[in-house]
């Protein structure tokens, strides 16, 4: 199996670069062959406060294989501290300390790929899996229309207190990909955007897969302001891991 | 669409509180904690919603200016009400009122402990106002200031979300009829749409709490039903969420709650992603 993965990203039209509150793993590029890979992409939520740093441990911890096992909620347990551990280590001023005590929130989409021609994925929220061959959608996790976006999903909290729904938020799904499939991991703004084409019967692949071809940020970002421009994209932080399998 | 504006730190929205601080507010609350006078309820219910506000905007580096705020009090005398360092000034920033409370109090909140049951930890609660009742009640002045203040704000602010204008009183004026005034302060509009006009009208006469009332039929008396029909419609967004939120609004539910808060509001407003598990 080879595949070859870059991720893109912008923040939010107004806001600085270190206010980008998604996170994708891997960090870096990948173009090699293998025998299994793991993606995932997070988006933290914007009224929450250390919502990127928690959406960064939650793609850290899936890419590194920590949620695979049965005890994926001892594991989760054993992040959510390590977030507490990391805000905490200076005085705060009153509303921080506030918004500490509700916790960070973060969508988190996770995907692995496997050389026996499958794949798998997870997801709690509104961040989403597409997978095409051509012009055909094969799949689509876990939005199946663009009515699926709302600016309230449910969403994996930083404070232990919340993990009691946790069990029944979780969805997952499988699949199988052929040799040439395209797979993209996709913040919600630009999955909305997704469905909403899809929905008027545009294909949304050859764009993503100019953006791949070309992996220059510089491009993605142009593409992502003159949506936003058209109002075609909803102004919040977007993230795509675009991955070719082979 | 109305009231479809992003609410940002470059397209900043605006809060305008009136505050009733008259003698009547001396007067004990009717709504089941008749122990407390209204006054006190008052400085509740406005301190809360500041809290809730700042914690809205507030981000690991600090408080991400999105809203001004101003705070008219009505009593003896019908001016701005902020103190300390904020006193006189008709419209701060709410990174100001967060990091300029006139003081901070240590209070007890329940919170839930991960296992299904609830512990009490300290918190730090920053109070802006203390329970004051003193005059008449010059509700319709206040209306007018409110109007002044933000006809002079919408022109700088064109395409914003448009001002919320929440008035917490008994509902007595004494200066008058305010539909007069509460018509040409919800008549102020930009590109967005019209000033918004709510209400939280705290009774002596008891009653149970009514929140966003689609209609008047369960308001006790006339100055209830008068503080109903002087308050907007929620806006759609704000129906959707409240809906969300487990409220039965409908698309007459208006702005208005009697013998309640009126915190909900605050979470109403969109300005980014909120986890509906939020608490």
């Amino acid at each position: 199996m080879y595949v070859t993965a870059r991720s893109f990203w912008a923040p939010k039209a107004g806001n600085r670069s270190d206010e980008y509150e998604d996170a994708f793993w891997p960090p870096r590029r990948v173009n090699r062959s293998g025998g299994h890979f793991r993606f995932a992409v997070a988006d933290g939520a914007t009224e929450t406060s250390f919502a990127a740093l928690w959406a960064q441990r939650l793609v850290h911890a899936y890419g590194a294989g920590c949620f695979a096992g049965a005890d994926w909620l001892e594991e989760l347990r054993r992040q959510q501290a390590g977030w507490y551990a990391e805000v905490l280590q200076k005085p705060l001023p009153w509303y921080a300390e506030e918004k500490v005590r509700s916790g960070a929130y973060a969508a988190l989409l996770g995907f692995e790929l496997a050389t026996a021609w499958t794949w798998q994925s997870i997801a709690v929220g509104d961040c989403c899996l597409f997978q095409w061959r051509g012009e055909e959608r094969i799949a689509a996790f876990p939005a199946q229309a663009v009515s699926f976006f709302t600016s309230r999903p449910f969403l994996v909290p930083s404070n232990s207190a919340g993990n009691a729904d946790l069990g029944q938020q979780i969805v997952r799904q499988q699949g199988e990909w052929r040799p040439g499939d395209r797979f993209a991991l996709l913040s919600d703004a630009l999955a909305q955007w997704v469905w909403r084409s899809l929905e008027a019967e545009l294909l949304p692949w050859p764009m993503l897969e100019e953006i791949h071809q070309a992996g220059q940020q510089r491009l993605f970002r142009q593409w992502v302001d003159a949506l936003r421009r058209r109002t075609d994209l909803r102004n919040d932080d977007v993230t795509a891991l675009l991955i070719t399998v082979q | 669409m109305p009231y479809s504006a992003e609410i940002s730190r470059a397209n900043p929205s605006c809060f305008l509180f009136l505050i009733d601080q008259s003698g009547s507010m001396e007067d004990p609350f009717g709504g089941g904690e008749v122990s407390r006078k209204k006054a006190d309820l008052v400085a509740d219910a406005i301190n809360r919603l500041l809290q809730n506000l700042v914690i809205k905007c507030a981000k690991e580096e600090g408080i991400r200016d999105y809203f001004h705020v101003g705070v008219i009090g009505y009593g003896d005398n019908v001016g701005p009400a902020l103190s300390g360092a904020l006193a006189g000034k008709q419209l701060v920033s709410i990174s100001e009122i967060g990091n300029q409370p006139a003081r901070i109090e240590q209070r007890m909140k329940k919170v839930e402990d991960g296992a299904g049951g609830l512990v009490e930890q300290p918190i730090r609660f920053p109070v802006w106002f203390d329970p004051m009742a003193h005059g008449a009640t010059p509700m319709c002045q206040a209306l007018t200031l409110a109007h002044d203040v933000l006809a002079a704000w919408l022109p700088q602010h064109p395409d914003s979300f448009p001002p919320i204008v929440i008035n917490i009183t008994d509902g007595e004026a004494t200066d008058g009829n305010p539909a007069a005034a509460a018509t040409a302060l919800r008549d102020l509009q930009n590109n967005d749409g019209h000033v918004l006009l709510f209400n939280i009208h705290l009774s002596s006469k008891g009653g149970r709490p009514i929140e966003f009332p689609p209609v008047t039929d369960n308001l006790p008396d006339q100055y209830a039903r008068q503080m109903f029909e002087l308050s907007s419609l929620l806006t759609p967004t704000m129906r959707t969420i409240a809906q969300q939120e487990g409220y039965s609004a409908t698309e007459s539910s208006r702005g208005f709650v009697f013998n309640a808060d009126m915190v909900s509001v605050i979470k109403f407003l969109d300005i980014g992603t909120r986890p509906s598990n939020l608490r």
